[in-house]
Protein backbone atom coordinates (compact mmCIF):
# COMPACT_ATOMS: atom_id res chain seq x y z
CA UNK A 1 0.00 0.00 0.00
CA UNK A 2 1.56 3.50 -0.81
CA UNK A 3 1.39 6.46 1.16
CA UNK A 4 -1.58 7.95 0.14
CA UNK A 5 -3.82 5.07 1.28
CA UNK A 6 -2.12 4.91 4.11
CA UNK A 7 -3.63 8.02 4.92
CA UNK A 8 -6.29 5.35 6.48
CA UNK A 9 -10.40 5.69 5.08
CA UNK A 10 -13.67 3.35 5.93
CA UNK A 11 -11.34 0.57 5.37
CA UNK A 12 -9.04 1.70 8.71
CA UNK A 13 -10.94 -0.42 11.22
CA UNK A 14 -9.71 -1.39 14.61
CA UNK A 15 -8.99 -4.46 15.60
CA UNK A 16 -12.09 -4.36 17.34
CA UNK A 17 -14.06 -4.23 14.05
CA UNK A 18 -16.76 -6.93 13.76
CA UNK A 19 -15.86 -9.30 11.18
CA UNK A 20 -17.97 -10.82 8.63
CA UNK A 21 -17.87 -13.37 5.99
CA UNK A 22 -17.61 -10.89 3.22
CA UNK A 23 -14.47 -11.20 1.31
CA UNK A 24 -12.02 -8.12 1.87
CA UNK A 25 -13.10 -5.40 -1.31
CA UNK A 26 -10.43 -5.05 -3.33
CA UNK A 27 -8.94 -1.23 -2.83
CA UNK A 28 -7.63 0.12 -6.14
CA UNK A 29 -4.83 2.47 -5.65
CA UNK A 30 -5.60 6.16 -7.20
CA UNK A 31 -3.25 9.07 -7.18
CA UNK A 32 -4.66 12.14 -5.01
CA UNK A 33 -4.56 14.07 -8.04
CA UNK A 34 -6.71 11.85 -9.90
CA UNK A 35 -8.84 12.01 -6.90
CA UNK A 36 -9.07 15.67 -7.07
CA UNK A 37 -9.92 15.46 -10.82
CA UNK A 38 -12.85 13.39 -10.10
CA UNK A 39 -14.11 15.59 -7.22
CA UNK A 40 -13.70 19.01 -9.17
CA UNK A 41 -15.21 16.98 -12.16
CA UNK A 42 -18.32 16.20 -10.03
CA UNK A 43 -18.60 19.72 -8.76
CA UNK A 44 -18.69 20.87 -12.62
CA UNK A 45 -21.58 18.63 -13.37
CA UNK A 46 -23.15 19.64 -9.66
CA UNK A 47 -22.91 23.10 -11.95
CA UNK A 48 -24.46 22.36 -15.24
CA UNK A 49 -27.35 20.37 -13.22
CA UNK A 50 -27.88 23.92 -11.41
CA UNK A 51 -27.79 25.51 -14.51
CA UNK A 52 -30.26 22.51 -16.15
CA UNK A 53 -32.79 23.41 -12.91
CA UNK A 54 -32.61 27.54 -13.10
CA UNK A 55 -33.46 27.14 -16.90
CA UNK A 56 -36.35 24.59 -16.19
CA UNK A 57 -38.06 26.82 -13.14
CA UNK A 58 -37.90 29.72 -15.85
CA UNK A 59 -39.40 27.72 -18.48
CA UNK A 60 -42.11 26.23 -15.97
CA UNK A 61 -42.84 29.88 -14.74
CA UNK A 62 -43.71 31.14 -18.50
CA UNK A 63 -47.19 30.29 -19.69
CA UNK A 64 -46.31 29.52 -23.27
CA UNK A 65 -45.64 25.96 -22.71
CA UNK A 66 -48.38 23.09 -22.41
CA UNK A 67 -48.94 21.32 -19.27
CA UNK A 68 -48.06 18.03 -20.47
CA UNK A 69 -44.83 19.05 -21.89
CA UNK A 70 -43.69 20.95 -18.66
CA UNK A 71 -44.99 17.67 -16.19
CA UNK A 72 -42.04 15.67 -18.30
CA UNK A 73 -39.48 17.65 -17.31
CA UNK A 74 -38.48 17.45 -13.96
CA UNK A 75 -35.59 18.56 -11.64
CA UNK A 76 -32.29 16.79 -11.47
CA UNK A 77 -30.89 15.90 -8.43
CA UNK A 78 -27.06 16.21 -8.46
CA UNK A 79 -25.60 12.84 -7.11
CA UNK A 80 -22.76 12.81 -4.51
CA UNK A 81 -22.34 9.22 -4.61
CA UNK A 82 -18.21 9.57 -5.67
CA UNK A 83 -17.03 10.56 -2.10
CA UNK A 84 -18.56 7.04 -1.23
CA UNK A 85 -16.97 5.52 -4.06
CA UNK A 86 -13.64 7.01 -3.62
CA UNK A 87 -14.12 6.18 0.08
CA UNK A 88 -14.88 2.58 -0.60
CA UNK A 89 -13.21 1.71 -3.76
CA UNK A 90 -9.91 3.55 -3.40
CA UNK A 91 -9.62 4.13 0.24
CA UNK A 92 -9.92 7.71 0.30
CA UNK A 93 -9.68 9.68 3.29
CA UNK A 94 -12.88 11.68 3.73
CA UNK A 95 -11.15 14.95 5.15
CA UNK A 96 -8.41 14.12 1.97
CA UNK A 97 -11.20 14.22 0.07
CA UNK A 98 -12.18 17.80 0.88
CA UNK A 99 -8.70 18.98 0.80
CA UNK A 100 -7.79 17.63 -2.70
CA UNK A 101 -11.34 18.83 -4.06
CA UNK A 102 -10.86 22.55 -3.28
CA UNK A 103 -7.57 22.69 -4.49
CA UNK A 104 -8.86 21.51 -7.50
CA UNK A 105 -11.99 23.65 -7.70
CA UNK A 106 -9.86 26.77 -6.89
CA UNK A 107 -8.62 26.59 -10.00
CA UNK A 108 -11.78 27.40 -11.67
CA UNK A 109 -13.10 31.12 -12.77
CA UNK A 110 -13.68 33.06 -9.45
CA UNK A 111 -17.68 33.56 -10.57
CA UNK A 112 -18.29 29.61 -11.25
CA UNK A 113 -16.60 29.21 -7.45
CA UNK A 114 -19.24 32.31 -5.99
CA UNK A 115 -22.18 30.59 -7.64
CA UNK A 116 -21.74 27.55 -7.22
CA UNK A 117 -19.76 26.36 -4.28
CA UNK A 118 -21.17 27.30 -0.93
CA UNK A 119 -24.40 25.61 -2.41
CA UNK A 120 -22.81 22.77 -3.62
CA UNK A 121 -21.03 22.10 0.17
CA UNK A 122 -24.13 22.99 1.45
CA UNK A 123 -25.75 20.19 -0.05
CA UNK A 124 -22.90 17.93 0.36
CA UNK A 125 -23.18 18.12 4.15
CA UNK A 126 -27.31 18.03 4.16
CA UNK A 127 -26.56 14.63 2.59
CA UNK A 128 -23.61 13.57 4.87
CA UNK A 129 -22.17 12.33 2.19
CA UNK A 130 -19.19 13.73 3.89
CA UNK A 131 -19.36 13.45 8.26
CA UNK A 132 -18.97 16.94 9.86
CA UNK A 133 -15.81 16.52 11.31
CA UNK A 134 -14.41 15.66 7.72
CA UNK A 135 -14.84 19.26 7.00
CA UNK A 136 -13.14 20.90 9.67
CA UNK A 137 -10.01 18.35 9.18
CA UNK A 138 -10.47 18.99 5.70
CA UNK A 139 -10.24 22.16 5.82
CA UNK A 140 -7.43 22.99 8.58
CA UNK A 141 -5.19 20.79 5.87
CA UNK A 142 -6.27 23.23 3.33
CA UNK A 143 -4.89 26.08 5.45
CA UNK A 144 -1.59 24.21 6.16
CA UNK A 145 -0.69 23.84 2.74
CA UNK A 146 -2.23 27.35 2.04
CA UNK A 147 1.79 29.04 1.17
CA UNK A 148 2.41 26.85 -1.29
CA UNK A 149 -1.29 27.00 -3.12
CA UNK A 150 -1.37 30.83 -2.50
CA UNK A 151 1.78 31.13 -5.29
CA UNK A 152 -0.79 30.42 -8.12
CA UNK A 153 -4.05 32.29 -6.31
CA UNK A 154 -2.87 34.97 -4.19
CA UNK A 155 -6.10 35.71 -3.02
CA UNK A 156 -7.19 32.20 -1.89
CA UNK A 157 -7.27 33.21 1.87
CA UNK A 158 -10.23 35.18 0.70
CA UNK A 159 -11.44 32.31 -1.80
CA UNK A 160 -11.47 30.04 1.22
CA UNK A 161 -13.31 32.19 3.99
CA UNK A 162 -15.95 33.59 1.54
CA UNK A 163 -16.96 30.15 -0.05
CA UNK A 164 -15.78 27.90 2.14
CA UNK A 165 -15.55 28.49 5.87
CA UNK A 166 -18.27 31.17 6.62
CA UNK A 167 -21.33 29.28 4.61
CA UNK A 168 -20.35 26.27 6.68
CA UNK A 169 -20.33 28.22 9.61
CA UNK A 170 -23.25 30.13 8.99
CA UNK B 1 -19.04 22.99 10.87
CA UNK B 2 -17.53 25.16 14.19
CA UNK B 3 -14.71 26.96 13.42
CA UNK B 4 -12.81 25.86 16.76
CA UNK B 5 -12.67 22.54 15.88
CA UNK B 6 -10.77 23.89 12.76
CA UNK B 7 -6.69 23.75 13.63
CA UNK B 8 -4.48 26.79 12.48
CA UNK B 9 -1.65 24.49 12.83
CA UNK B 10 -1.88 21.39 10.88
CA UNK B 11 0.98 19.47 10.03
CA UNK B 12 1.52 19.38 5.82
CA UNK B 13 0.11 16.63 4.43
CA UNK B 14 3.31 14.11 3.95
CA UNK B 15 3.25 13.76 -0.18
CA UNK B 16 2.99 10.61 -1.95
CA UNK B 17 6.42 10.91 -3.66
CA UNK B 18 9.50 10.76 -1.33
CA UNK B 19 11.59 12.85 -3.60
CA UNK B 20 9.11 15.75 -3.58
CA UNK B 21 9.56 15.75 0.81
CA UNK B 22 13.04 17.16 0.04
CA UNK B 23 12.22 19.94 -2.13
CA UNK B 24 11.69 23.63 -0.35
CA UNK B 25 8.79 23.68 1.75
CA UNK B 26 6.33 26.60 1.59
CA UNK B 27 5.41 27.08 5.46
CA UNK B 28 5.45 31.19 5.13
CA UNK B 29 2.58 31.82 7.63
CA UNK B 30 1.50 35.25 5.74
CA UNK B 31 -1.96 33.39 4.68
CA UNK B 32 -2.25 32.27 7.68
CA UNK B 33 -2.38 35.38 9.17
CA UNK B 34 -4.79 36.90 6.22
CA UNK B 35 -7.29 34.50 6.82
CA UNK B 36 -7.29 34.84 10.36
CA UNK B 37 -8.07 38.60 9.52
CA UNK B 38 -11.01 38.41 7.64
CA UNK B 39 -12.60 35.52 10.62
CA UNK B 40 -12.04 38.21 13.62
CA UNK B 41 -13.08 40.74 10.90
CA UNK B 42 -15.76 38.87 10.51
CA UNK B 43 -16.43 38.50 14.41
CA UNK B 44 -16.53 42.09 15.00
CA UNK B 45 -19.29 42.48 12.39
CA UNK B 46 -21.29 40.52 14.42
CA UNK B 47 -20.15 41.84 17.70
CA UNK B 48 -18.48 45.09 17.40
CA UNK B 49 -17.65 44.86 21.09
CA UNK B 50 -16.70 41.76 21.63
CA UNK B 51 -13.40 40.59 23.22
CA UNK B 52 -11.06 39.36 19.92
CA UNK B 53 -8.85 37.99 22.37
CA UNK B 54 -12.11 35.84 24.35
CA UNK B 55 -12.67 34.88 20.76
CA UNK B 56 -9.29 34.20 19.21
CA UNK B 57 -8.83 31.62 22.75
CA UNK B 58 -12.08 29.69 21.80
CA UNK B 59 -10.76 28.61 18.51
CA UNK B 60 -7.58 27.70 19.88
CA UNK B 61 -5.51 29.91 17.42
CA UNK B 62 -3.74 32.37 20.43
CA UNK B 63 -0.35 29.77 20.65
CA UNK B 64 -0.38 29.53 16.60
CA UNK B 65 -0.53 33.84 16.14
CA UNK B 66 2.35 33.52 18.26
CA UNK B 67 4.03 30.85 17.08
CA UNK B 68 4.22 31.49 13.55
CA UNK B 69 5.29 35.09 13.63
CA UNK B 70 8.77 33.98 13.22
CA UNK B 71 7.56 32.66 9.43
CA UNK B 72 6.48 35.79 8.15
CA UNK B 73 8.04 36.41 5.01
CA UNK B 74 7.07 40.17 4.69
CA UNK B 75 5.56 41.96 7.52
CA UNK B 76 4.85 45.55 6.16
CA UNK B 77 3.65 43.95 3.03
CA UNK B 78 1.91 41.09 5.20
CA UNK B 79 -0.29 44.23 7.85
CA UNK B 80 -1.23 46.67 4.50
CA UNK B 81 -2.52 43.46 2.69
CA UNK B 82 -4.69 42.90 6.05
CA UNK B 83 -5.46 46.94 6.50
CA UNK B 84 -6.83 46.59 2.86
CA UNK B 85 -8.94 43.40 3.00
CA UNK B 86 -10.40 44.41 6.54
CA UNK B 87 -10.72 47.90 6.36
CA UNK B 88 -8.98 50.19 8.90
CA UNK B 89 -11.20 50.25 11.65
CA UNK B 90 -11.20 46.70 12.38
CA UNK B 91 -7.19 46.37 11.22
CA UNK B 92 -7.00 48.96 14.17
CA UNK B 93 -8.34 45.98 16.83
CA UNK B 94 -7.05 43.23 14.63
CA UNK B 95 -3.13 43.90 13.77
CA UNK B 96 -1.94 44.75 17.21
CA UNK B 97 -3.17 41.17 18.13
CA UNK B 98 -1.65 39.07 15.23
CA UNK B 99 1.35 41.44 15.89
CA UNK B 100 1.72 40.68 20.14
CA UNK B 101 1.42 44.28 20.88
Amino acid sequence: MDKQNSRGGRNDRGAGAKRDDRPPRDIVEITDEDMGKQLRKNFELFVSTEKYNKHLNEENNEEEEPEEEKKDKKPRRHDFGVYRRLAENNGKKESMMLHFFLTQVFELDKPVIEDNLPKYLDQLSQNKSLGKANFSEGISTFISMMPELALDSPLLHQLLWKNVMKPLVS
Amino acid sequence: MQLKFVKWDSEIPKSADPEEEEEFAFDASDYMYKLLALVLSDYLKTEPKGDLNKFIASLSADKVIKDKRAKIEDADELWANIKSEVGAEHSALIIPILKGE
